[in-house]
């Protein structure tokens, strides 16, 4: 085991003690229990949509994870990089996290447990379907779902800002169902550091 | 700003406006369906007034104003005489009974002093040959076309009973990218679609805007910031006043109908309850505490009453309460979900957008959910907005295959839905009431 494969085992115990306080038991088992796979490439998901695109994981940057070391600065583009998508997907009407999600959260607690100084805006959008104000309401649903399971991933509470964008910023403008499936998406989006211009309506 | 007043001078202009709709001129209305009234609205010629019309006769261009204005509402029908007809003749009422107007409209024209127009307004019965109502319209140059507004308002609320909507505003968010939410500013215009102003900064996102009473007030949600705020802005002063809410996220304020406070919705932890701030001493109060969303309150005109969404029932519906939150019952049975729901300022109605196989269209039921009525086709349709008559809607339309959407008003028989125009992109209207 290499010096960077003891450091994630390190980080792991050390996020599954925290969450332990939080009372999130099944989660805390289910990521307790798995056998520490340090540095798997994120898991594939096909998003469809345009912004932003699925990250393809090349082998030359997975290897630079497998490299990376504490110098590695803070930026949007690793943690993009990192995490291989900031956006996650609901079904409609809901703000259940299904599995897909769950996977993309981990990276994203993974990262956000590297840099505690930075915190992120959790940003629920919804689809064309409903009325605007239910929109809202479920937009913030969601940003809320996002929070309480990166919460018990072993961030702190207050590094997490959940907001709404209800329909009012689209990800795809189509009225089909494809479309639309990309706008019940919840995104995990940095503030607080220098490089966060990056932020949405860029 | 030149307010209008009642004639003082002309013997012609002997004011009888205080009788509201007591004569043959009446528009009887049954869900917003009316025989209409035969009116005639000839083209009175001033000549050249500058400052005014854009150098058109001033004369026609304000009757063919005060035309469209009432042929809008589906209330009236225009009846046309041939011939000119100058402002200098005596009323000569035989040509429009024998064309069949039962009313006439005649407006004159003229400069008054260096900056102002002045606009006589008169409404004649055409059978009984008398004059109903009229009025002396004084406005700035630079504000011309309402002196029409004001005179068809004058004529609809003699016939209907009601205030008329034309010397009103509208408040909507323009879009200015290539899909929603990538560059909105927050717009106000004439209800017609002209004199659009700009009242933000391109780029700032802003949604839900909302008149307080009147139309010198509006709030609206902002998204600058880590969060959505509630921003109050009063277009007299030009003062900017971020609410100071609790915890969570806001939206959907609306004005109580005293304009003294604010309803809205608090989300929070997933929880979505309807709150009121009181505007003088900030105090907020929380009217709901159900498990769910709770959005999209709208006061009755008397202020006792709030309409709301909720989807405590599982799918959002419209539920009505008393204005201390007590009394919560669901109101909205038809097929599909409901939501958005606006009370009319006259109070008979309450209207909502039909959520029903991912459809979204305009209805209208009465305050206890009966005579649920969906008045739009499109299939995008939302965000019903109430003119001050009680008697149009504007909402926001969004055509099969476009991606940003426009702004229409319809009659409440839904048959004459028209767009406003705008040659942009405009969404989430709100409509003022009447303007000082």
């Amino acid at each position: 085991m290499n010096a960077s494969e003891r450091r994630w085992q390190d980080l792991h115990i050390r996020s599954c003690l925290c969450a332990s306080t939080l009372l999130a038991l099944s989660v805390l088992l289910a990521s307790c229990q798995r056998p520490v796979q340090p540095l798997r490439p994120p898991p594939s998901f096909d998003m469809q949509g345009p912004t932003p695109a699925p990250l393809k994981v090349r082998e030359d940057e997975a290897q630079s994870r497998l490299l990376r070391d504490h110098e590695t600065p803070a930026t949007v583009e690793d943690f993009e990089r990192y995490a291989g998508t900031t956006r996650v997907l609901f079904a409609r009407d809901s703000a259940e996290l299904d599995a897909a999600a769950r996977a993309i959260l981990d990276r994203h607690a993974q990262w956000l447990n590297l840099y505690p100084e930075v915190r992120a805006s959790l940003q629920g959008h919804a689809d064309e379907f409903g009325s605007r104000e239910h929109q809202f309401a479920l937009g913030e649903k969601r940003a809320a779902a996002m929070k309480f399971y990166l919460t018990a991933q072993g961030v702190a509470a207050e590094r997490l800002v959940p907001t709404s964008f209800g329909k009012e910023h689209p990800a795809r403008t189509g009225g089909d169902e494809i479309s639309q499936n990309q706008n019940r998406r919840g995104e995990t989006v940095l503030i607080g550091l220098p490089a966060s211009a990056r932020e949405r309506g860029e | 700003m030149i307010k209008a007043v009642m004639p003082v001078t002309l013997a012609l202009l002997a004011t009888t406006s205080q009788a509201f709709a007591q004569g043959p001129l009446h528009v009887d209305i049954t869900d917003g369906t009316a025989s209409p009234l035969l009116i005639a609205i000839p083209e009175v010629a001033s000549g050249v007034i500058p400052g005014v019309a854009n150098g058109e006769d001033a004369g026609e261009a304000l009757a063919r104003i005060v035309r469209a204005d009432m042929s809008s509402t589906g209330l009236y029908r225009l009846v046309s005489i041939d011939g000119r007809y100058s402002g200098s003749e005596e009323v000569a009422f035989a040509p429009f009974a024998r064309a069949g107007a039962q009313a006439l409209v005649l407006g004159r024209a003229r400069p008054s002093g260096n900056d102002a127009l002045a606009y006589d307004c008169v409404l004649y019965d055409v059978f009984g040959a008398r004059i109903e109502t009229s009025q002396r319209i004084l406005v700035s140059k630079a504000q011309w076309r309402r002196a029409a507004h004001k005179c068809a308002d004058m004529v609809f609320a003699f016939t209907t009973g009601d205030q008329g909507h034309f010397d009103t505003r509208l408040l909507v968010i323009g879009q200015a990218g290539s899909a929603p939410g990538q560059g909105t500013s927050l717009l106000s215009m004439d209800f017609d679609g002209e004199n659009r102003t700009s009242l933000t900064e391109e780029r700032e996102l802003v949604a839900m805007p909302r008149f307080g009473p009147g139309s010198r007030r509006i709030i609206y949600t902002s998204f600058t910031g880590p969060g959505p705020k509630l921003v109050l802005d009063d277009l007299d002063s030009g003062e900017s006043r971020t609410l100071d809410l609790p915890k969570g996220v806001p939206s959907a304020p609306r004005f109580s109908p005293d304009g003294a406070s604010v309803i809205f919705s608090l989300a929070r932890d997933g929880e979505a309850d309807i709150h009121v701030i009181d505007l003088s001493s900030g105090a907020v109060r929380q009217l709901t505490s159900n498990a769910g969303a709770d959005t999209s309150p709208s006061y009755s005109p008397d202020g006792t009453s709030i309409a709301f969404e909720s989807d405590r029932s599982g799918e959002p519906q419209v539920y009505v309460m008393a204005s201390d939150g007590s009394g919560q019952k669901r109101i909205s049975f038809g097929a599909g979900a409901h939501g958005s729901p606006t009370w009319s300022p006259r109070g008979d109605l309450i209207a909502f957008t039909k959520i029903e196989n991912r459809t979204l269209r305009i209805g209208v039921m009465k305050p206890d959910g009966s005579r649920e009525r969906i008045i739009t086709e499109g299939g995008r349709d939302e965000d019903p907005a109430w003119a001050i008559s009680g008697r149009a809607i504007a909402f926001q339309r969004t055509a099969g295959g476009e991606a940003l959407p426009a702004v229409w008003i319809t009659d409440l028989t839904g048959k004459l839905a028209r767009q406003v125009k705008v040659g942009s992109s405009v969404g989430e209207p709100a409509w003022s009431g009447k303007r000082p």
